[in-house]
């Protein structure tokens, strides 16, 4: 490639520059209006959806709603019964949520860190706030509303690697309080105690009516299934590769995912027994903590060219799954 | 073409006060070109985690085993453009080919979509760009440098590489709150700057010694005289140096995570981290060029890498307030700063201006490898150990490879300076 030369080079240059600046300020400007709901994704004027002006009767679905407007971000309630239908939107502006009992969770980011909102159910007014020490990534309440788990990722940051790494909090509701660092209960497996420096805790579910969880605990590359108890700071190494546990309403099964090469697969286990099959109804690489809709369906995210959709499948009889509702995110069942 | 003014010129000896350093607007044009691109690829690089497991959902693993192989891949090819552009004379063409690789790939993460082997194949294209650029680019510096300062202008190109470095990743958030969860935007404004990035480098560098009297017959065996130039003692010497010192020197990353671990969790604390180094690496590259070039490039290197053993002193003893973690994140800006464009300073010193690209490409691949190698090992030995003996083995490791690089270096004295460099 020949170079220009003299002033038709500095006026090449400024030329570039005043493209580039053009294109990030049109680019960003176009991004602020659809998520201020000004333009919907497409470029088209946005449609107003029709919105509940209370919170509907459980059952109801609490969502990340992300339809463009002024909605977009905030976590909205939708019944069961209709869960394409009007939402009710909440003042909570969260990329995660979850709510149970008296208690609920709101994780806020703008990308790089985060904050965790305890808010009280029945008016979604905020009670305690913690600083979050990076992007978060799951969340869960326990069924009466006393305890929550967080996880964020921790990100490396290095000229020679890239790589990341998860940090869990469980957190006391109540007081707004965090319980000792996970990573500092003692850790059996199969009676021996591991101590080992690359522990990573994510995807924590509560047992109903105990202070016990299950999560998953990975070490050595090898994500486990693992059974805390905060009272006697223990943790108890289950099975091998199981990851983002779920537990069923009815205490009987955990649904969770695997990771099947570059892909990940949903999986059902059963508590008692320990038996595991696939869900055959889902074949897409599905990477979410799972919500039970009842306790043979369960709900999770799938980001796709058509949009932020949340899909349901039966957990057993291989039925294909289909889209539960639309433009919604990180749903939890209120029953 | 660009010639370097004869040496009488500039033989007059380093002025003994201070003076900005006079590097030629070839090489702040080449610095800027790197800025630009550093800012532009900091920004994806650290959002490309989250972006993977948020929108991908591909599993951290599967992405872990890729990015080695693509480092591995990139290593080869680095070496491989070396060749090409001393083969060809057209340094500056290949880095253009690489800087303007990786450009296209910003443009196409945002094609990708959520589609994961197109994005793979997208990450593949911008890592073969980064595996292209750094040896063509790294001679252009070496011969845009003037006879006595090379180190000098590696400082100043290092310093500015590194001040896109830390606007990077700052400039990837300051996006991400204007647009929360907008990814595809972090995309665009990284895209603007590697255009612009490009543009600086095809507008405002020229490419010097492109038209070599020599070169019709220097052509003629190509990989004939890229071993000879390899197996030469002096360069031979650099590389046993930089690959004995590189297998003990771990990972900024593997670093963090022992303060992390010392150091009571706080967040404010933790982006300091990652700032920090690269404001320390970006304000001390400049002078410690400069100073190479009056006391000598080797021993800057060495000097650099008694600052890394000091940090793993002081991680030993344990890291607990403040002024400990400041003295770690100065200690490794100061090791950066005095070592790595001080080597490729001390490489392009060693090798003959027909070869510097493929034996900078050589050196490269060396450390790199070199630096794996001990990531992997101080990894294992923390997992299986626990961090004081890892750091202990590791302090060790460093004293014996400073000693053999002291030992190598010290010996090139009595070396001839490579054969075009008399000219």
């Amino acid at each position: 490639m020949t170079q220009p030369s003299g002033a038709r080079r500095t006026v090449i240059f400024a030329v570039v520059c005043a493209a580039a600046v053009a294109a990030v300020t049109w680019s960003l400007t176009r991004a602020r209006l659809e998520q201020r709901g000004t333009t919907s994704p497409g470029g088209g004027p946005a449609v107003a959806a029709p919105t509940l002006a209370s919170p509907p009767a459980s059952p109801f679905v609490l969502v990340r709603h992300l339809a463009p407007g002024s909605g977009w971000s905030r976590l909205a309630l939708a019944p069961l019964a209709a869960p394409d239908g009007p939402r009710f939107i909440t003042p909570l502006s969260c990329v995660r949520g979850y709510m149970a009992g008296t208690r609920g969770l709101c994780l806020a980011s703008n990308g790089a860190d985060g904050r965790a909102i305890v808010f009280e159910t029945a008016t979604f007014t905020p009670t305690h706030t913690l600083v979050l020490t990076g992007p978060p990534s799951r969340a869960r309440v326990s069924r009466d509303g006393r305890l929550g788990a967080v996880t964020v990722f921790e990100s490396g940051h290095s000229y020679a690697e890239e790589g990341f790494s998860t940090r869990t909090t469980i957190l006391d509701l109540e007081t707004g309080t965090a319980f000792p660092d996970l990573e500092s209960f003692t850790i059996r497996q199969d009676g021996t105690r591991v101590r080992r420096i690359d522990i990573n805790f994510w995807g924590v579910t509560f047992i109903p009516g105990t202070r016990r969880f299950y999560a998953t605990l990975a070490y050595g590359g090898t994500p486990y299934l693992a059974e805390g108890d905060l009272d006697a700071r223990e943790v108890r190494v289950l099975a091998p590769h199981v990851e983002c546990p779920s537990l069923s309403p009815d205490g009987t099964r955990l649904a969770f995912k695997r990771a099947d090469g570059l892909r990940w697969r949903l999986w059902v286990r059963d508590v008692a027994s320990g038996e595991e099959h696939v869900i055959a109804g889902e074949t897409r690489s599905i990477d979410d903590q799972v919500e039970w809709l009842d306790d043979r369906h369960v709900l999770y995210q799938f980001p796709s060219d058509e949009g932020n959709n949340l899909y349901v499948v039966h957990t057993d009889d291989g039925t294909p799954a289909r889209r539960f509702m639309g433009e919604a995110w990180s749903p939890a069942v209120v029953r | 073409m660009y010639q370097q003014p004869p040496a009488p010129l500039d033989a007059v000896p380093p002025a003994r006060r201070w003076r900005w350093p006079r590097v030629g607007a070839n090489v702040w044009a080449i610095g800027a070109t790197s800025l630009l691109t550093d800012v532009s690829s900091e920004m994806v690089t650290s959002v490309l985690p989250l972006y993977v497991v948020l929108h991908l959902q591909m599993t951290p693993l599967a992405f872990g085993a890729l990015d080695g192989l693509y480092q591995g891949v990139a290593a080869l090819v680095r070496m491989g453009s070396g060749v090409v552009a001393d083969r060809f004379r057209h340094h500056k063409a290949v880095a253009l080919a690489g800087y303007g690789l990786s450009a296209v790939a910003k443009a196409c993460y945002i094609a990708a979509g959520t589609a994961w082997p197109a994005f793979l194949a997208v990450v593949t294209a911008d890592r073969l760009g980064k595996g292209i650029r750094t040896a063509p680019r790294d001679a252009l510096i070496a011969a845009s440098a003037r006879p006595g300062e090379t180190a000098t202008a590696f400082g100043v190109h290092r310093a500015m590489d590194a001040a896109g470095a830390t606007i990077g990743p700052l400039t990837a958030f300051g996006v991400l709150m204007l647009a929360p969860g907008r990814f595809d935007q972090v995309f665009v404004v990284s895209f603007a700057m590697a255009v612009v990035g490009v543009a600086a480098l095809w507008l405002f560098v020229t490419a010097p010694g492109g038209a070599r009297a020599t070169g019709a017959t220097a052509t003629a065996r190509p990989w004939a005289r890229v071993l000879d130039a390899i197996t030469a003692p002096r360069f031979r010497a650099v590389l046993v140096a930089a690959g004995a010192v590189s297998i003990a020197s771990v990972t900024d990353g593997l670093l963090y995570l022992v303060l992390q671990r010392q150091f009571a969790f706080d967040p404010t604390r933790i982006t300091l981290l990652f700032v920090g180094t690269p404001l320390c690496y970006f304000l001390l590259a400049g002078p410690c060029g400069v100073v190479a070039d009056r006391i000598g490039t080797a021993r800057l290197f060495l000097a650099g890498h008694l600052a890394l053993l000091a940090v793993y002193g002081l991680l030993w003893m344990g890291v607990t307030t403040a002024v400990g973690v400041a003295a770690c994140l100065v200690g490794l800006g100061a090791y950066y700063a005095a070592t790595d464009g001080i080597l490729a300073a001390m490489a392009a010193l060693a090798l003959p201006a027909d070869d510097r690209a493929t034996g900078l490409g050589l050196l490269a691949t060396c450390t790199t490898a070199g630096r794996g190698l001990a990531a992997f090992v101080f990894g294992a030995l923390w997992t299986y150990t626990d961090t004081r003996t890892a750091l202990a083995a590791f302090a060790a490791l460093l004293v014996a490879g400073i000693g053999v690089s002291a030992w190598q270096l010290g010996a090139t004295r009595a070396l001839p300076p490579p054969a075009e460099a008399r000219s």
